[in-house]
């Protein structure tokens, strides 16, 4: 019995390579992702969450200049495999679900083909035919009717919820150990989101692996997820159990997003909460704590960078006011 | 109220090529200084019926009156008329900026068409800029030298500059970040205040819809379920896609307490609706009545109206 997290991040760095010079997308960032968990990572635009989804995968884009730490998964560290032996990790133990399910499935093919040629890593000695009913059967769990029709149809002949099912199913084929779904419900209407999300948790309870949710609500990760990083311009600066961070949220920045969410309650008048100021720089990223020239709670000690401080069991935030 | 400060749309149908009912008979008013939300799914016909009230859809039949003056039977002098009346912010604001345009052309325009004296227009706009929070600055720019919030604030500023009664905003907060939507929310709510507009916002977001409108209509497959002083709707939905709607929509739950409504299957083709009731094949208190008879908007006792046979207890 292995002992520990599933995946294990360890002061992982990405930089990428622009024009305006090179982007300390992720900095220091550490996350455990728990054996049969759904981990939720929330945060704003260029916050570093899709980053740290992609550098799960393998798949950070080419100008990916500099990355270092570790992501043990398995036993092994992600970040020292060849190209090869990655491409050998996705589709049997790693699996992704994309935000737009409208260009993730390739329009030229049938679902069939598509759904068969996923699974081929994951089961080699499988013949089309026994991959093609297995392919139904999952189409049939997903909430796809007349599964076997739907198979010699194309892409466009479905609607956008319809699709998601298609790419969870697609994912779930793979019987992963690891699901990454970068904000799959984003491109839906909320009826249908309902419906991806009680797919995903029933789903969850069957299957035997993790599920990492990134989202930049905090809401579907509340409804969803156990545990939560928020993450803010490539830092997680606060991580813990989603009860514990939703009870007692502890640093500034994810004080001031909830703050954000819009309460039916209040009165339609008053002024709705914003987060002055903006992303820092990420090329000359400013010394001390990341969110301190937008903190209302900033004092002397800030100018250092704090480092997580344990506000309960599991759950740290990296902030001077923690004591 | 006087027609002049309404929008009054009645009957209003939009029927597109291959008899897809985007709207299929409605029956709204806005009221200057009010805000109006429009809420519903993909395929409800709500930026249609938007795009209708500018006349960018020509209604297939029904009516739409601008200060009491019919939009079907207007001239091409009387669409100058109307575009000073009402001005449209579109969902994708970069889009709807002309890329060989600079800030400060696509501000001076709008004057310029309407043969306004731009010698005392010129302060308001700048004033206008101020308030929107653009720099004088980015007047020089083109619109792919500006961030996507600053093109959605040129988008605000140039549907303003002519002093409107009315705008239409079709999702203005879609793909914003929580910091900044309020920011954007409470900028329109300043314009309001300052040039009383009658806005017409559509959203899929709930939680804007709920906070920042007065007034709510729940569309589905084109016709209105349920319309209403938004609080009250929103804090006792009669109608049972109204509720379903709200039950769906993600709030902070840790505790994973809330059980949710979730509906089955997705919006029906809007060329092929379902007989009597649209919503019956989706409701969860579908009865033999609904799939023959369509019911017709009925005023509640809380000042809104519904159209369900079969409607949710009131709350009060």
């Amino acid at each position: 019995m292995e002992t520990g997290g599933l995946v294990e991040i360890r002061n992982l760095n990405v930089d990428f390579g622009t024009d305006n010079g090179t982007v300390h997308a992720l900095r220091d960032v550490n996350l455990t992702i728990g054996r049969r968990s759904t981990i939720g990572l929330v945060g704003e635009s260029g916050s570093g969450k899709s980053t740290l989804a992609l550098a799960l995968l393998g798949l950070l884009p080419e100008n990916a200049e500099s990355v270092s730490g570790q992501i043990t998964f398995g036993g092994e560290n992600l970040l020292a495999l060849k190209p090869k032996e990655l491409q050998r990790l996705r589709g049997t133990r790693i699996a992704m679900i994309f935000q737009d399910p409208m260009t993730a499935l390739n329009p030229v093919f049938t679902l069939g083909t598509q759904l068969v040629d996923a699974q081929r890593s994951r089961h080699p000695r499988l013949g089309r035919r026994e991959l093609l009913a297995r392919a139904a059967r999952m189409l049939a769990r997903v909430g796809i009717s007349d599964p076997e029709a739907r198979l010699s149809a194309y892409p466009h002949q479905f609607s956008g919820g319809m699709r998601q099912r298609v790419m969870i199913a697609m994912a779930l084929l793979c019987e992963p150990d690891i699901l990454i779904a970068d904000e799959p419900t984003t491109a839906l209407d909320v009826t249908i989101e309902a419906q991806i999300v009680r797919l995903l948790k029933d789903l969850h309870a069957e299957f035997h692996g993790s599920i990492v949710f990134v989202s930049h609500s905090l809401g579907l990760i509340s409804e969803i997820c156990d545990e939560v990083a928020v993450m803010y311009a490539g830092k997680i600066v606060e991580s813990g159990p989603v009860k514990s961070l939703f009870s007692n949220p502890s640093h500034p920045y994810t004080l001031a997003l909830l703050a954000c969410e819009i309460d039916p309650a209040d009165e339609p008048g008053e002024r709705l909460v914003t987060i002055p100021g903006g992303l820092p720089d990420l090329v000359n990223v400013p010394a001390g704590c990341i969110f301190a020239d937008r903190c209302p709670s900033r004092f002397a000690k800030c100018a250092e960078e704090p480092p997580p401080r344990t506000v309960a069991s599991g759950h740290s935030a990296a902030c001077w006011l923690v004591p | 109220m006087a027609a002049a400060d309404t929008i009054e749309i009645e009957d209003l149908r939009v029927t597109f090529a291959g008899g897809v009912q985007a709207v299929a008979g409605i029956d709204l008013t806005l009221t200057v200084g009010e805000t109006l939300g429009l809420v519903g799914e993909s395929g409800s016909g709500k930026t249609t019926l938007a795009k209708a009230l500018i006349g960018l859809n020509r209604p297939t039949s029904g009516t739409v009156r601008v200060g009491g003056r019919d939009l079907t039977v207007l001239t091409r002098a009387d669409r100058l008329w109307l575009r000073r009346r009402v001005q449209m912010i579109f969902q994708d604001s970069l889009s709807s900026l002309s890329p060989r345009f600079t800030v400060r052309k696509l501000l001076a325009e709008p004057i310029t068409i309407h043969g306004l004296d731009k010698a005392e227009r010129w302060p308001k706009v700048l004033d206008l800029m101020a308030r929107l929070g653009l720099a004088e600055a980015q007047l020089g720019k083109f619109p792919h030298q500006i961030s996507g919030g600053q093109a959605r604030r040129v988008a605000i500023a140039r549907a303003l500059v002519c002093e409107p009664s009315f705008l239409i905003a079709d999702e203005p907060t879609a793909g914003l970040d929580v910091s900044v939507q309020g920011e954007l929310l409470n900028l329109l709510a300043d314009l309001q205040r300052r040039f009383s507009l009658g806005i017409l916002m559509v959203s899929h977001n709930l939680n804007v819809i709920g906070r920042v409108t007065d007034r709510v209509a729940i569309m589905y497959l084109g016709k209105v379920m349920e319309e209403g002083p938004t609080r009250r709707v929103f804090g006792s939905p009669r109608h049972p896609y109204t509720a379903a709607l709200l039950s769906a929509n993600p709030v902070i739950d840790p505790e994973h307490k809330r059980e949710k409504l979730v509906l089955a299957g997705e919006i029906p083709s809007p060329s092929n609706p379902p007989s009597g009731c649209r919503f019956h094949t989706r409701c969860p208190r579908a009865q033999d009545r609904c799939r023959r008879e369509e019911p017709q908007l009925t005023p509640a006792e809380n000042g809104a109206r519904y159209a369900c046979h079969f409607p949710l207890e009131s709350a009060s």
